[in-house]
């Protein structure tokens, strides 16, 4: 992209670039000894769909897949999804000033909701994380890996576990988001877990959600 | 040479907010509205076990100015009817078990009993006619049923429209079934609100606090793992003398953009 300018004042930029490039040589020598770190782009989840068409009456109606024991509220602690090696500590998340869920301020945590139940107990439990920060992977750099059926597991503050299957994956465009949709009361405990997609360059930002949906399959281990 | 020149670069990064020109908003968006503007809250209702109460529920109002348009959907109640309404002005949580009582020499949570956490009543959620705290008892316009759907639009105090604002407005759905006999009775004794009613009918079975449901998608991602802009890993950082690399290619690509 800027490999080939076509207007503009040559010499500036001739001068920032023999600086820049003098840097980059150093930059360069300290990078051999470590050229592991990924550049690759954050895996797009293959099986997700995207903007699927909305349901006439979303979120109500859905029958709760059999009636089994829920949890009372305790925040959540920590994620985790062995299947693609995903795992974070969950912070506290509220809304910011335009309604939007907050995200944690160290990318490498995930986010709880407050406004949404805790994991393992009733309802739609939501957690949001960074797909990558300035400087690279965040905490859901993985997630758009995840296949329906994994597993995910949440420890909370009280000592238990609660194990969730992943049932769907779905991009939104940020512009026509659902959010009663995603975010509104379910019946059944839910899990819905939300990063970034659709990287536009033009822009530099993420133009989509990845939603990941998953509901409770067992909660384990007896309160603190 | 472009990747490791971007590579080396990385530390452009840690420039960008001190340059003020973030390319990546982290919040984005209009100002929140504040006192008249349209608010979505949703709450999820737990059952208090303490009233061996097994059921659940959910609830979503719409607010705007002072008008709320709310629906309530419960299952898993005695088949009776359920007085409901909004909790106002208090903490703004559901009473944890604790604050259980003795009632009639059994340990079960009263309406009184919560007040502390959830608040005093702001709007009664009727079926017809009036939805002040003046129906707070007005048990023939409450939904009857073990499970019920309920959607009504009306006008809510000032006080009620603010704390729903706050998110501190609690839906609490009464009734319960304390000795599991198909109705409302007298083993807990009268209730303290209305001693011509058992305490069963008024205690609280469903409990949960209005929250606003959030507005759009978030913003998770800066492009730290994106081709073109900035490199992944701790060697990206190496070296305090990159930040002037940073620097240059920063300014560089601007005067690119400047174009």
């Amino acid at each position: 992209m800027y490999g080939k300018p076509t207007l503009g004042p040559r010499g500036r930029r001739g001068v920032l670039t023999a600086a820049t490039t003098a840097c980059a040589l150093l930059g360069t020598t300290l990078l051999t000894l470590d050229l592991t770190s990924s550049s690759e782009p954050p895996p797009v989840p293959k099986d997700a769909v995207r903007a699927p068409a909305r349901p006439s009456n979303p979120s109500v109606g859905e029958r709760p897949r059999g009636e089994r024991g829920t949890l009372t509220q305790s925040p959540p602690t920590r994620v985790e999804i062995p299947a693609i090696g995903l795992g974070t500590d969950v912070k506290r998340v509220a809304l910011n000033t335009a309604g939007a869920i907050a995200m944690p301020s160290d990318a490498d945590h995930t986010g709880w909701y407050t406004g949404s139940p805790s994991p393992g107990s009733q309802g739609n439990s939501i957690l949001v994380g960074h797909l990558d920060s300035r400087s690279g992977p965040a905490a859901f750099y993985g997630l758009g890996a995840v296949e329906e059926g994994d597993r995910i597991t949440i420890d909370r503050a009280d000592g238990r576990t609660a194990t969730y299957v992943v049932d769907s994956m779905t991009i939104w465009p940020k512009d026509d988001f659902p959010s009663q949709r995603v975010y509104g009361p379910t019946p059944e405990p839910r899990l819905t877990l939300l990063t970034c997609a659709d990287w536009d360059d033009g822009n530099e930002t993420y133009r989509s959600n990845l939603i990941v949906n998953a509901h409770l399959k067992l909660v384990e281990g007896n309160a603190t | 040479m472009k990747k490791s020149l971007t590579a080396t670069c990385a530390a452009a990064v840690a420039l960008a907010p001190l340059m003020a020109l973030a390319p990546a908003a982290t919040a984005g968006g209009k100002p929140a509205p504040e006192q008249h503007g349209k608010v979505a809250l949703h709450a999820t209702l737990d059952p208090f076990k303490v009233n061996k109460v097994d059921g659940h529920g959910s609830a979503e109002v719409r607010l705007q100015d002072r008008h709320v348009t709310v629906r309530v959907k419960a299952q898993g109640l005695l088949n009776a009817p359920h007085a409901q309404h909004f909790h106002i002005a208090a903490k703004g949580v559901c009473p944890p078990e604790s604050a259980a009582q003795e009632h009639n020499g059994k340990l079960s949570l009263s309406t009184v009993d919560g007040q502390p956490f959830y608040g005093r009543i702001g709007a009664s959620l009727t079926t017809k006619g009036d939805t002040s705290p003046k129906s707070a008892l007005a048990v023939d316009r409450f939904p009857t049923g073990s499970q019920y759907h309920y959607k009504r639009s009306f006008t809510v105090s000032k006080e009620t429209a603010k704390s729903l604002r706050e998110g501190t407005a609690v839906v609490v759905v009464h009734g319960i079934d304390y000795n599991k006999n198909g109705k409302y009775d007298f083993n807990l004794g009268k209730s303290l609100l209305d001693p011509k009613l058992p305490l069963e009918a008024t205690a609280p079975a469903l409990c949960g606090t209005l929250k606003k449901t959030p507005t759009g998608g978030i913003s998770g991602g800066l492009g730290g793992t994106q081709g073109d802009g900035f490199e992944a890993g701790p060697a990206g950082l190496a070296g305090a003398g990159l930040l002037a690399a940073g620097a240059g290619f920063y300014l560089r690509r601007r005067s690119i953009r400047s174009n």
